[in-house]
């Protein structure tokens, strides 16, 4: 018997996963395709809407929402690249006959972490995208797989595709990319013996999704005839059967029962037109749902105020810069989920995640790192790519005088003061010519006008003293707005009168 | 053969084959000032395009330079992520003209590129140099694989040594710099010997040590065969990299030498200063590469 369903759930999985890898690799940055993509997930959109940023793109997410309402999860089952790799391994623990397991968490411990979480991230603590699926996507998508179709892309084309971002993707050593190859690898091994280990223990995302589905309109069951052959409790991809029964918490609307059923007995059925057999959720009664909701509010709100006093606490901590449109440090740290959207698509490689070396509450949260890059002055592109709006979108030329630190030069190491010699290469990089070459005696030398900087950080890149740099960017706390360094006057070439060859 | 045992035969017998080329703009300078093809050619008023071709013919045209089957590299200035009417780039339609001037005397194959100051990729992009280099029918290469820098010794220099070049500067039978003339903060000026710094791998050594005196000794590493400054609209202020467009003069000037040093002698007076103001200069006149006085050098101007 040809079985339709599962290869076409396989293709839909694969597509979607496509498309997140053409988004994430950055040609495409500044399209629609982008909005698009982040408004068909959960927990970026509306962590972009706790923030305030409602767009027209939420109309997508609404529309992911009214699927869920109309059959169930259809973005766990057939779209979400995590749910694809819990899929294939579970796939193939089947194949090799290997025996599986059920685990759950009941629906209102699960629901007490979502609310604990929405209201951590309400209040400023950013806890969701630890816990969220999506940031663990990107980061794997950041750290592993694009650098490695990178890699296997500059093989192939041998030079030839100059011009894609692509082939300037590298690996980077750094704890996010070992934390997802750590996170990914234990999650394979988890899902042959659990199947979809993730979704039905913590995913936030699935939690919504779940609940949706209890009031879909549209749910697999079985008819009277159902013989109770009990093929489907073993068949069932996610173990959700029992004697024919569907467990709602834990199907993924995959709806593959509709072909392997011997009998043929499922069928996409109406809940509200006839009684529809499900199985209770395990123990999950009102008053415990609004207990472990409470409770989880509660705890997390008292670990909270020590998150807010370790933040703020930290010495070092101004020693952060963060990216322009970011408004703060604060606001960004407590937006930001850590999905490394913006770390895969910044061409000049400045963004990097955040390891141990910063305080806590940054890890795995984008940081600019002057360096090994600098900002480019002509790009916006992290803030296209920021599903939350913690990187806020400014037009270019707004962008252009945001300034995230100020840079600071020491006079003592730089080599015009220093040696006497002639250097200049803060100077020749910097956009806004806030660092700028004057005279002095025979000498050229370096002099700051701070109104101009907007602490992209080129000077500190290329400044070549060793092994401290004599000119660096100081973060600010607070992003301010530099001084325009466009003439006064509408600027334009000079035309000299009397123009003939000087020699 | 071994790879590496056939690069090593390959440039030794590169470097032999392009000696008498290397050699002719110094026969032509001391035995026979007034005879033959100028040693400098300055163009005013005509486009980049008319000056190109009004120069190339006064200097004896490309085939003086280029031979059939031979491999060509021409090297603009490409380091900024700037449009061509913010004049931080050698103007792409230039580019493009000397391209299609190389093809016509038989090259084989003409690579571009630039180790470039902003990311490369934006800046081959937003210069317009990457679509006139292809339309021309030449080869962009990207400046940032380390691999294909080669380190060279620096005959005669006292502090720049040793430097890592790209093997399209060391390994094409023909190089023609294709500067623009420019203001430059740290350097002074940029033109013909300063647009050198874009084939080495590591600039900061340059400026951490003597940015001058690097910029001169390098020039003896390669002789240009061939030098075409551009300097139709010129950056007097702010540069290299220029703020505005109100940091730009529309000089419409362009100088044509096989001798980079007259160039950028040349280029100093036309941002109003003198040859002995930019010590990099000196440094590369002292050491052979050329001369910085043009009143002891053959002239041609041409006004449109």
């Amino acid at each position: 018997m040809k079985r339709r369903i599962p290869r076409l759930r396989r293709t839909a999985q694969v597509l979607f996963f496509l498309l997140t890898l053409i988004v994430f690799e950055g040609s495409s940055t500044g399209s629609y395709l982008i909005q698009f993509y982040n408004g068909l997930h959960f927990m970026p959109p509306m962590a972009a809407w706790i923030a305030g940023g409602v767009t027209v793109w939420a109309l997508v997410t609404a529309g992911l929402l009214l699927v869920s309402l109309l059959i169930g999860r259809f973005y766990c089952g057939w779209l979400c690249p995590v749910g694809f790799w819990q899929d294939i391994a579970a796939g193939e623990a089947r194949k090799l006959k290997l025996p599986v397991r059920k685990i759950s968490l009941a629906l209102h411990w699960r629901l007490g972490v979502l609310i604990a979480a929405v209201i951590a991230f309400a209040a400023g603590a950013p806890l969701l995208g630890y816990i969220d699926h999506f940031s663990q996507l990107g980061m794997i998508l950041r750290g592993v797989l694009l650098p490695a179709l990178a890699t296997l892309v500059r093989i192939l084309s041998m030079g030839t595709l100059q011009y894609s971002h692509l082939v300037e993707i590298h690996f980077n050593a750094d704890l996010a990319t070992f934390w997802s190859l750590f996170f990914f690898a234990l999650l394979y091994l988890l899902s042959r013996r659990y199947p979809r280990a993730w979704c039905d223990l913590l995913c936030p995302s699935g939690t919504v999704f779940i609940i949706l589905q209890r009031f879909s309109f549209l749910e697999p069951a079985p008819q009277d005839n159902c013989p109770v052959c009990r093929v489907c409790d073993r068949q069932c991809p996610v173990l959700s059967m029992d004697k024919g029964i569907v467990d709602s918490q834990r199907c993924i609307g995959c709806l593959e029962c509709l072909e392997f059923c011997p009998s043929k007995s499922f069928g996409l059925r109406s809940r509200y037109r006839q009684r529809v057999i499900t199985q209770p959720l395990n123990g999950t009664t009102r008053r415990r749902m609004l207990l472990a909701g409470s409770g989880g509010m509660a705890g997390l709100l008292a670990g909270l105020g020590g998150a807010h006093w370790f933040v703020s606490a930290d010495p070092a901590a101004a020693d952060v810069a963060v990216p322009p449109g970011a408004g703060s440090r604060d606001d960004y740290f407590t937006r930001c989920i850590g999905c490394s959207f913006c770390v895969a698509v910044c061409p000049t490689g400045v963004l990097r995640p955040a390891g141990i070396d910063h305080e806590t509450a940054m890890l795995f949260r984008p940081i600019l790192d002057f360096k090994k890059s600098y900002c480019s002055y002509e790009c916006i592109a992290c803030a296209e790519v920021c599903p939350t709006g913690a990187i806020d979108l400014h037009p270019l030329a707004d962008k252009k005088r945001i300034r995230v630190g100020s840079a600071k030069l020491d006079k003592e190491i730089c080599i015009p003061f220093k040696n006497k010699k002639d250097c200049g290469a803060c100077a020749e990089v910097c956009p806004t010519q806030s660092v700028h070459m004057i005279p002095q005696g025979a000498q050229m030398i370096p002099e700051l006008k701070p109104e101009l900087c907007i602490g992209c950080g080129h000077c500190e890149m290329v400044c070549p003293t060793q092994p401290r740099k004599s000119i660096w960017v100081e973060p600010l706390r607070l992003h301010e707005k530099a001084d325009s360094p466009l003439p006064k006057n509408p600027g334009k070439m000079v035309i000299p009168e009397d123009n003939k060859l000087p020699f | 053969m071994e790879r590496r045992e056939f690069i090593q035969r390959g440039i030794a017998a590169g470097t032999l084959l392009m000696m008498p080329v290397g050699l002719t703009p110094f026969a032509f300078g001391a035995e026979a000032p007034l005879a033959g093809p100028p040693d400098l050619v300055g163009l005013v008023g005509g486009t980049p395009q008319q000056m190109l071709e009004k120069g190339l013919a006064a200097i004896g045209g490309m085939g003086r330079f280029v031979k059939k089957d031979q491999t060509v590299l021409v090297k603009p200035n490409i380091g900024w992520n700037k449009k061509p009417e913010e004049g931080a780039n050698t103007n792409p339609e230039l580019v493009g003209a000397v391209i299609k001037e190389v093809l016509k005397a038989g090259a084989k194959q003409v690579y571009v590129f630039d180790n470039t100051c902003n990311h490369w990729q934006h800046c081959y992009q937003n210069s317009g140099i990457e679509a006139a280099v292809t339309a021309a029918g030449g080869t962009m290469i990207p400046g940032n694989d380390q691999s294909k820098y080669r380190r060279m010794d620096v005959k005669g220099a006292t502090t720049l040594k040793t430097v890592d070049v790209h093997e399209l500067f060391l390994d094409s039978d023909v190089v023609i710099n294709l500067p623009v003339l420019k203001h430059h903060g740290g350097a002074r000026m940029t033109c013909a010997l300063k647009n050198m710094m874009g084939v080495i791998w590591d600039r900061h050594f340059w400026h951490r040590t003597d940015l001058q005196q690097c910029i001169g000794e390098f020039s003896v590493v390669r002789k240009p065969d061939l030098c075409i400054a551009d300097a139709n609209t010129v950056m007097v202020r702010n540069g290299p990299r220029g703020v505005s467009v109100a940091d730009l003069e529309l000089r419409k000037m362009q100088i044509i030498s096989t001798d980079p040093v007259a160039v950028d002698a040349a280029g100093a007076k036309i941002l109003g200063r003198e040859a002995s103001d930019i010590p990099y200069i000196g440094i590369a006149s002292k050491l052979g590469m050329g001369i910085d006085d043009l009143s002891t050098l053959k002239v041609e101007r041409i006004t449109f």
